[in-house]
């Protein structure tokens, strides 16, 4: 027993600061912490968070579709004088003016497809970086494998295990000497017969004893692997586990992808918004048009709206003028409702697609929290679930008793 | 086993049970991190609850503009059709204030209805919204399992532990070396003082059987 110890004691100092022993609770407890890892997920509340967006959308989409709708109302009843008419057009048209800067829609897009560019050029430089690191790092771990693989005491059993497979060869070597010796019809004497028995008997003490020996390599084999992994569960918690994340690499590709994801909107959005002002324009030359056929005096400027139209009831040859009055007012209520509800739909939607992106880069850095937590929490799994259990030990202690004892006990016997 | 390779075995076990500090620390850096998040996620959710006040505040604002600029664009259109009724004789001027007072009544109506709201109308919006919330629960289930992993055992712990690992070891142990007795003892090429022998080892083993 006192050898047994030893050697137990032996293996404690060369594994010392480390979890040898299996410790169930322990064990149990980190199994528990994977599965509630596994359970800590940040989707849900991002899937909450986009569907809050859709409906604020639907709100504000809604809401300026009804300030589109009173301010036509309100521009109607505003129009007073062909006078007001006139100037509400033109102060829409100052406005469209004054916004030319954001409506220079494609040196927008060049810029921002020219940035987009760049940072992805940047991030695939640094890819192809960490993949020589990483090339790297595995052929030196392969040469530093290669180099210690031959002190690695597994790799000693693993020689002793295979040395033990040349014993059967000699346990059927000696099994065809038995099979040869003089059969019964061939030296049918005692003394014959004896021999046979004798030789059989101690081949057999001799196999058993082979074969014990064998089982206990086999199992100090085992236990070495034990050992083995108990140091590699112990070296991979020797890291911060925030290393664990993703690397920055893949955190800034997902990111590059959630931005070009952005700005394919953004530019949806700003081409509408770009087509919305082109009509606009159409309308205000068609205005253009309408209010120059209607060759007003500066008299009829100056007077009442539903005035100068009276003139025109009950006097069908009039008709033509009625209706290019009636189509410069419908035009003109038409732009400057179309204006205001077009600015604030596109500025709305921005607003919203601005908010669901930063919801969707939250998203990435939740994620690469998410998988540091659950590889650490399987890292601290493995390592638990790693020690030498109770019945490793005893077997251990047993076996080293027993593959000395018996083939003495064989022998001797 | 005798009682001086017990304590031998207890004080390897003692040895071999080392200490966990290495994945006490590693468990502890982990807590660390899972705080991070959690700090994460809640400043993402105050981040969208303020987007969502701001949401619901301009709302009502556009909202209550809104009223205002349709009961004016009302008021003028009403104005403006009753005049031509009035013209057209289609209404009657003579019954003015009963008309009027049908409008204020619409209107007392629509002023009641905002009376009997809340003060605060952009709850009316908020509640449109689903509630945002981390689902504290199992981060704070994970940071006790963390916890309590990176929590140093105390000694009386670890000395029970390591007695219970002894105690385990010895039973398999006994129980092997006893299922050898019996073999040898069922062995028939084994001389009987060799046998009176391992009688005695298995008393002393105190085997079953």
């Amino acid at each position: 027993m006192g050898c047994r110890i030893v050697l137990l004691l032996f293996i404690a100092g060369a594994l010392f600061g480390q979890n040898i022993l299996y410790n169930q609770e322990r064990d149990k407890t980190a199994q528990d912490t994977v599965e509630a890892a596994k359970q800590v997920k940040s989707s849900a509340l991002a899937a909450t968070e986009m569907r809050n967006l859709g409906v604020i959308e639907q709100n504000q989409v809604k809401s300026a579709i009804e300030w589109y709708r009173i301010t036509m109302r309100t521009n109607i009843q505003a129009f007073r004088q062909w006078r007001d008419v006139k100037e509400a057009i033109d102060a829409v048209r100052e406005e469209l003016e004054a916004r030319e800067e954001d409506l220079g829609i494609a040196p927008r897009l060049a810029s921002t497809v020219a940035e987009l560019e760049a940072r992805r050029k940047d991030v695939a430089a640094r890819a192809a970086d960490l993949r020589k690191a990483v090339t790297a790092a595995k052929n030196a771990a392969d040469q530093a494998a290669k180099r210690t693989a031959e002190a690695k005491p597994s790799a000693e059993l693993q020689a002793l295990v295979d040395r033990a497979g040349q014993f059967d060869e000699l346990l059927g070597f000696a099994k065809k000497l038995t099979d040869s010796l003089p059969s019964g019809s061939s030296d049918p004497t005692e003394a014959g017969q004896g021999l046979r028995d004798d030789l059989s008997a101690e081949i057999e003490s001799a196999r058993k004893a082979v074969d014990d020996i064998r089982k206990g390599i086999q199992e100090v084999q085992e236990l070495a692997q034990s050992v083995e992994s108990i140091i590699d569960s112990w070296k991979n918690i020797r890291v911060d586990p925030a290393s664990l994340a993703p690397s920055p690499e893949k955190i800034a590709l997902e990111l590059l992808q959630r931005e070009a994801e952005f700005i394919k909107t953004l530019t949806a959005i700003r081409v509408r918004r770009y087509l919305e002002v082109a009509e606009t324009r159409q309308l205000l030359r068609r205005f253009d048009a309408e209010f120059g056929r209607c060759k007003f005096s500066d008299a009829e400027l100056s007077s009442q709206v539903t005035q100068d139209l009276a003139r025109f009831v009950g006097s069908p040859t009039t008709r033509e003028d009625l209706e290019v009055r009636l189509l410069t007012l419908l035009l003109a209520a038409q732009i400057a409702a179309r204006q205001t509800g077009g600015q604030t739909m596109n500025d709305l939607r921005e607003s919203i697609e601005y908010r669901r992106y930063q919801v969707s880069r939250h998203s990435v850095y939740n994620g690469s929290y998410e998988t540091a937590l659950q590889a650490a929490a399987a890292r601290l799994a493995a390592y638990y679930a790693s020690g030498l259990k109770p019945t490793q030990v005893a077997q251990l202690l047993y076996q080293l008793g027993t593959a000395v004892a018996l083939p003495y006990i064989a022998i001797t016997k | 086993m005798k009682p001086i390779s017990a304590g031998l075995l207890g004080l390897s076990a003692l040895l071999l049970s080392g200490c966990d500090k290495d994945a006490r620390e590693f468990a502890s850096k982990a807590a660390v991190l899972l705080k991070e998040y959690e700090t994460q996620l809640s400043k993402e959710i105050a981040e969208s609850e303020q987007y969502y006040r701001h949401f619901a505040a301009v709302e009502t604002d556009s909202m209550r503009r809104r009223t205002l600029e349709e009961e004016s664009v009302a008021r003028r259109e009403m104005a403006d059709k009753w005049s031509v009724d009035y013209i057209d004789r289609q209404k009657n001027s003579s019954r003015l204030r009963e008309q009027l007072l049908e409008v204020a009544k619409a209107q007392f109506e629509v002023s009641q209805k905002r009376w009997l709201n809340e003060l605060d109308e952009s709850r009316l919006y908020l509640e449109k919204v689903e509630k945002l919330q981390a689902d504290k629960e199992k981060v704070e289930a994970l940071g006790k399992l963390l916890d309590s992993l990176a929590k140093k055992r105390s000694l009386l712990e670890q000395g029970k532990e390591i007695g219970n690992f002894v105690e385990a070891t010895k039973e398999d142990l006994d129980k092997r070396i006893c299922a050898d007795i019996d073999k040898k003892l069922a062995d028939t090429s084994i001389p009987a003082d060799r046998k009176a022998a391992l009688e005695q080892l298995k008393k002393d083993r105190k085997c079953g059987g």
